[in-house]
This record gives structure tokens, C-alpha cells and sequence, in this order.
């Protein structure tokens, strides 16, 4: 074999995790702890005298090929790697959900925010009626509630969701998990009641439209049961995503 | 060719539950030290390939023979940690029983000398 380019170990290593990604029947914590050996087999024959290269080659070739250990590591644990896939899809409804509620709020209060400015600031001008910025507000709103979706998509499909990425900081324990859940669906929650309350107040068509989303709320009922039953659906996913975290994404992050 | 070196693909796969929870009674390891230390004892006579312990790991695990755990090793690298748990031990035990009795069994039809069980 010819080498013209010098051997990059570190890329070595990133071509072969990669190789390993695209094996479907291994989970994350289980290529973690193939690339540790990876690492651990080519420390040790680099002690044998083995320059990088050859150390790689003879390491690579020893843990096995992909696709064969893909088959040995099913047969150990065959439910292994569909929990891992049902707590991913469990995630993406939660936080599609989540940020479906979110996003409307988001839209809502900066759209009033502008309305008010174009209201005082420039005298004459009927915000609502004006078709431009009703356009603008409307791709402001599809644009907010799309592209983060779009972007956690491209990030999770791109394998970049694993014990090395920021992200991890919100799994860091089944209880962070938990917690930042709640206090999102809290917040969801408060705030689409609090609005709900003020609705009479309220001119802009914009935000009458974002009520209207959330018609789950009902001033006829108390504060609490309205709460309760709002939550219901995110704790119920938060309840079977803490049973389903695995153990890979607990861990501390690899040092470097 | 008949090769005598090397132990039977049955007899490396049997032997490997009694082997890893002997290694683990010794105090917590991972996979490739596991591996080193296998090779050590038997001579070299006994090879497994790295693609075939961790199946093997995660298995007694999963039967809760042994537990595991990622921790940070002195050089910094994290490593999946194992260690034998108290249902372990006792499988262990049992697994040691039946090895010796067949181990015996051979001893006394070859005229070598049993071990004491």
C-alpha cells in the first residue's frame, strides 16, 4: 500500500467511528466502548514498538468489522438498541410538541412588541389591516416554529446527539433530564393560561389567533386543574423518557 | 491440520462466562484489560477476539452477574468499568463446581492428579 499523505491518526479514528455510526444495530454506548478499545489496543502495540499506522491497522482489524459486531452485540441484547430508538422518537415528540406551544408564545409576544412600536411610533397606521406586515408576521411565524425543528433534525441525523455534544449537559442525569422538561412545560403551561386570562385586553388578531391554538385552556376551570390537565401529556412523556435514558448519555464527557 | 495450540471455538465460548467473572473476583476491569489478562495466563492459548468479549459483557450483565460503570482512568480516558456483583459471586461458585467435577472426571480417566475442590 502506497502512503503518499502522512497518517493522521485522530482522522483515522474519526473515519472508523463514522464507519461504526453507520451500523444501526449498535447503540451509542456500546461504539463508545468499542472506540475505548480501539484506543486502549493501539496504545498497546504502539508500546511494542508499532509506529501509528501499522498500531491502527492491527487494532482495527482485531475489534472485528462492523457489520459482524453489529450481529454479535444484537445477539447479547436484541432489545438494546429499539429502547434506544424509542427514547429518541419519544424525545422528538416531546420536544416537537413542546416547542409547537412554545414557538406560538414566542411569536405572539414578539408580534405584539412590533405591532405596539408601529402603533405609536408611526402615526395613521393600521398594523393589522396593512397585507405586508401581515405577511411578514406570518413568515415570522412559520420561520420560528420551523427552522429550530429543522435544525435539532439536521443535528440528531448528522450523530452529533452523543456523549461529546453540549446537548448533553440536559442529560447529564435523570434528574436534570426531568427537571428541564418540567420547567419548560411549566412555563408552556403558566403562560398560556396567563394569556388566556387576558384575552378580553388583548387587540391584535395575531394573538387572538395564538389563543385560538391553544384551546386545551378554559377559564371556567380553576388555575390548578387547568394546569394539571395541560401537563398531562408532557409528564407522561417525561415519566417514559426518564425510564428509557440510556446509561451512555449519564456519563461524564470524554475527556480529551 | 489439526490445530492443538489453540482452544475449540465451543470450548472458548463455554469457558468464557467462568473466565471473565474468575478475572472480574479480582477486582473491577474492562474489556481490553480483560482480554490482556486471559491471554497472559493461558500461555497465549486462549485468544479471544475483541468483537466477541463485549457480547459476552453485556450478556452476564444484563443477567446481573456483573455490573458496569464509566469511569475516568488515571491516563484520563474514560473506560466502561466492570465488576462482579453478589449474584455473581455466586455463579461463580457455581460455575467453579462444575468445571472442577468434569476437570476430575478427565484427571481420573487420564491418571493425573485431581485438584481439590
Amino acid at each position: 500500500m502506497e502512503t503518499q499523505t502522512r497518517f493522521d491518526l485522530n482522522v483515522a479514528i474519526e473515519n472508523w467511528r463514522a464507519e461504526l455510526a453507520s451500523q444501526s444495530d449498535l447503540t451509542t454506548d456500546m461504539r463508545r466502548e468499542l472506540e475505548t478499545h480501539l484506543q486502549d489496543s493501539i496504545a498497546g502495540l504502539r508500546q511494542h514498538g508499532l509506529n501509528d499506522e501499522e498500531a491502527f491497522w492491527v487494532a482495527r482489524k482485531r475489534v472485528g468489522k462492523p457489520g459482524q459486531l453489529g450481529e454479535e452485540f444484537i445477539k447479547a441484547d436484541p432489545a438494546s438498541v429499539w429502547r434506544e430508538r424509542v427514547f429518541g422518537m419519544t424525545l422528538a415528540a416531546l420536544l416537537v410538541w413542546l416547542w409547537s406551544n412554545s414557538s406560538a408564545q414566542i411569536v405572539t409576544i414578539v408580534s405584539n412588541a412590533i405591532s405596539r412600536l408601529l402603533v405609536y411610533e408611526i402615526p395613521g397606521w393600521e398594523m393589522a389591516n396593512h397585507p405586508w406586515v401581515d405577511f411578514g408576521m406570518q413568515t415570522l411565524r412559520v420561520l420560528v416554529r420551523i427552522l429550530p425543528i429543522c435544525w435539532l433534525a439536521y443535528f440528531v441525523a448528522k450523530g452529533r446527539l452523543n456523549a461529546n455534544s453540549k446537548l448533553v449537559v440536559f442529560f447529564r442525569s435523570r434528574s436534570r433530564l426531568a427537571v428541564s422538561a418540567l420547567i419548560w412545560s411549566l412555563l408552556n403551561g403558566c403562560y398560556g393560561f396567563w394569556s388566556v386570562l387576558h384575552a378580553p385586553q388583548i387587540q391584535s388578531k395575531h394573538m387572538a389567533q395564538a389563543i385560538a391554538v391553544r384551546s386545551s385552556f378554559t377559564v371556567d376551570y380553576p388555575f390548578l386543574i387547568n394546569l394539571v390537565y395541560s401537563m398531562s401529556f408532557p409528564i407522561a412523556f417525561i415519566v417514559l423518557l426518564v425510564w428509557l435514558m440510556p446509561a451512555q448519555l449519564q456519563a461524564k464527557p470524554k475527556a480529551a | 491440520m489439526y490445530k492443538t495450540a489453540m482452544l475449540a471455538k465451543d470450548l472458548v465460548a463455554a469457558s468464557s462466562k467462568p473466565l471473565v467473572l474468575s478475572v472480574l473476583a479480582e477486582g473491577e476491569s474492562y474489556g481490553y484489560e480483560i482480554i490482556q489478562k486471559v491471554r497472559e495466563l493461558s500461555g497465549g492459548h486462549i485468544e479471544w477476539s475483541d468483537g466477541m468479549l463485549y457480547p459476552v459483557l453485556h450478556r452476564l450483565e444484563r443477567d446481573g452477574l456483573i455490573e458496569s460503570e464509566w469511569k475516568e482512568a488515571d491516563s484520563g480516558r474514560e473506560r466502561k468499568y466492570y465488576s462482579l456483583s453478589s449474584k455473581g459471586r455466586g455463579s461463580l461458585s457455581a460455575e467453579r463446581e462444575q468445571w472442577l467435577k468434569v476437570h476430575n472426571t478427565l484427571c481420573k480417566l487420564w491418571k493425573l492428579k485431581p485438584v481439590s475442590t
